[in-house]
């Protein structure tokens, strides 16, 4: 007998976690297609969170919370594009030193706000009255409609973010810096400005996910609230061939993996503390597993990923 | 109006350099003094505890070196999958595994004094390379990123010390604390004054060891080959699968081996978050190998430098109540400024009027 409440859990929390992941993972798209590596997604996601409780536990409105989480996000991201694109950094490393700044400053000034709960400010599902269904259907429909409207909007980015990258002159920029920045120079293209752009706009997405992650899913601050989810995002962006769309399809994936751990826990005899190694086992399996594809298929990241460009000059 | 150019910079004197290496680092913790100022905390009482404590004070210097040897045993093994240009961050989880083998072989085997230590530092370093050997064989065969599964496989063993320590490992005489049983008396490493003497000694040994591997030895040229140009390295038959695994295998085992130290020696039982073997340290040592510009000797002031900055990071948290994120924040300021100023060494600024 299949447990239809069951499922209806399973769908309404997996709608739910791939939130952060969605929006993260399609801001890192976004920023890998100019070229810039931001290993600072963990980072950017964490502080964003504790602005987003901050900011919310001041001014009362959610929206006001996620934005603003969105703008720290984008700023921690630019910090390291200032470090990458303009002084020309090691990525790599600038990222995780992006993310060392991002764990240490929330730990620090989170210390005031653990614990204290924003249920009373939870956004109100879109579709809130009774649906007119059978019984036994009623939780499967009400997994779905009664979402807050982020997860509505998460649906939304990535197709604007297709739209953005393939069909519009700036993304079309954006995607020519990651393939050849010489070439976008030599076309008009400001390569140094696109990428910074690109940064920050994809930083301002992992930002809009790392605070829905504590003002949507967890409901207050918590100490190291990210665990790991931003490094997560970060490998999804391999699995989805650097495409927005198919970064929704891995999110999703991946959120109903995390899912699944959760509604495990105390209901089979494995600890909990081996369940919550799935989503880190499922990232290396993903990524071992596109990297195969990858050789097969010949589809590659953009060319000058990782690589620095600046512009010289010489005397004269 | 201003116009800013960007010249290339030919050959730069190593006194250039590093007083450009020493200025971004004390740009870095410059910032962090500020952020700590911002913050209300009296800027001279930071420097106070950062640099003057630990080079006036002996027991602050005590407590330093304790932080210093894992520090410089993993930053002499990163500083070799860094020089192939291998962003390994997994030490955190090696030396964290590593601990716990060395802990399993004190609980469980029965050996007497020198011969136990042994063993067990040995077995410590077995468990740093099985936690490396998964993204090492990803990494050399299909060249998945390392930066990912090193830092994945780093959560996994976080989850799997937890589970050791809440669980089967749990001691029942710990006051409900998530603590496992002291090891065994046979399996501990003495220190004098409280300072790990024989744990400076093998830091001393391994970076010893490093330099002779990466100047040396065929493998320390070809992982500098690979880090140089790779496809280079690759056209001249050198094998890629050979360097990435053998350096991924010193790394990993040294983390595992300062893991086993510092449980043999400092900790002796396994414990959570803040009483945890690691305290971060396989993170900071990432910085002091970056700080050394990989070089094997520089290693020694390297992490002598971050052992005495880590000391006073978590003085400084516990004098002024702040959290563990101290020491996160300003390992990410010295890191991010130190990595910025590769620009000034390669290039200048001129600015002109127009």
């Amino acid at each position: 007998m299949i447990d239809i409440v069951l499922i209806g859990n399973f769908i309404f929390l997996t709608l739910k976690n791939a939130v952060p992941l969605i929006l993260a993972t399609t801001g890192e798209v976004i920023t890998e297609r100019s070229g810039v590596i931001n290993l600072g997604v963990e980072g950017c996601m964490i502080v964003a969170a504790l602005v987003g409780v901050v900011t919310t536990l001041l001014s009362g409105n959610y929206l006001v919370g996620l934005l603003l989480g969105g703008l720290v996000g984008a700023l921690l991201a630019l910090l390291h594009g200032l470090a990458t694109v303009v002084f020309g950094a090691n990525q790599i490393v600038s990222g995780i030193a992006t993310t060392m700044v991002g764990l240490g400053i929330t730990s620090l000034l989170g210390r005031g706000y653990v614990g204290r709960s924003l249920l009373g400010l939870r956004p109100s599902p879109l579709y809130p009255y009774d649906i007119p269904l059978p019984d036994y259907l009623k939780p499967l429909a009400s997994a779905i409609v009664k979402q807050d409207v982020v997860v509505y909007i998460s649906i939304i980015i990535p197709i604007l973010c297709m739209w953005f990258l393939f069909k519009t002159k700036l993304g079309g920029a954006i995607r020519a810096c990651g393939e050849n920045p010489v070439v976008a120079e030599s076309l008009g293209v400001d390569v140094v400005r696109t990428r910074l752009l690109a940064v920050g706009l994809g930083g301002f997405l992992v930002g809009l996910g790392g605070a829905y992650l504590s003002l949507g899913i967890v409901g207050s601050w918590v100490e190291n609230i990210t665990a790991g989810i931003g490094w997560v995002a970060v490998g999804l962006v391999a699995f989805s061939m650097w495409v927005p769309l198919r970064a929704l399809l891995a999110s999703y994936m991946m959120a109903s993996l995390i899912s699944i751990s959760y509604m495990l826990q105390g209901r089979v005899g494995i600890s909990s503390y081996f369940l919550s190694m799935i989503p880190y086992i499922a990232t290396i399996a993903i990524l071992a597993i596109v990297s195969v594809e990858r050789f097969r298929l010949r589809l590659g990241a953009p060319a000058a990923l990782g690589k620095p460009y600046i512009r010289e000059e010489r005397l004269g | 109006m201003f116009r800013v150019k960007v010249l290339r910079r030919y050959d730069v004197s190593s006194r250039f350099k590093l007083i450009t290496y020493l200025t971004s680092f004390i740009v870095g913790i410059a910032f962090f003094v500020l952020f700590e100022a911002l913050l209300g905390t009296n800027p001279y009482e930071v420097v106070d505890r950062l640099f003057i404590r630990p080079l006036t004070s002996y027991d602050d210097f005590r407590v330093s070196i304790r932080y210093t040897v894992p520090i410089g045993i993993i930053a002499s093994g990163l500083l070799l999958v860094y020089r192939a240009g291998i962003y390994s961050i997994g030490a955190e989880g090696q030396m964290a595994v590593g601990a716990v083998f060395a802990a399993w072989a004190a609980y469980t085997l029965s050996l007497g004094s020198p011969t136990s230590v042994l063993v067990a530092l040995s077995i410590g370093m077995l468990g740093g390379i099985i936690w490396g050997l998964l993204p090492a064989i990803l990494k050399a065969l299909l060249n998945v990123n390392e930066v990912l599964t090193t830092l994945m496989m780093n959560f996994i063993a976080y989850s799997l010390v937890d589970y050791l320590i809440y669980g089967p490992w749990r001691s029942p005489k710990s006051y409900g604390f998530p603590l496992t049983e002291p090891i065994p008396t046979a399996f501990t490493i003495p220190t004098y004054e409280g300072i790990p003497v024989i744990n400076f000694l093998v830091l001393l040994t391994v970076v010893l060891f490093t330099y002779v591997v990466a100047r040396m030895s065929k493998l320390g040229f070809q992982i500098r080959a690979y880090g140089l140009n790779p496809s280079a390295a690759y056209a001249s038959g050198m094998s890629f699968f050979k360097v990435v695994l053998l350096s991924f295998i010193i790394s990993s085992a040294l983390a595992g081996l300062a893991g086993a130290l510092q449980l043999l020696s400092i900790h002796q039982r396994l414990g959570p978050k803040s009483w945890s073997v690691t305290e971060g340290l396989g993170y900071t040592a990432i910085v002091a190998a970056w700080i050394s510009r990989l070089e094997p000797l520089a290693v020694v002031p390297a992490s002598l430098l971050m052992g005495a900055l880590v000391n006073g990071g978590l003085a400084i948290k516990a004098v002024l109540g702040q959290s563990e994120g101290v020491v996160n924040l300003m390992n990410g300021m010295i890191l991010l400024s130190i990595v910025a100023a590769e620009f000034f060494i390669n290039y200048r600024l001129v600015v002109r009027l127009r």
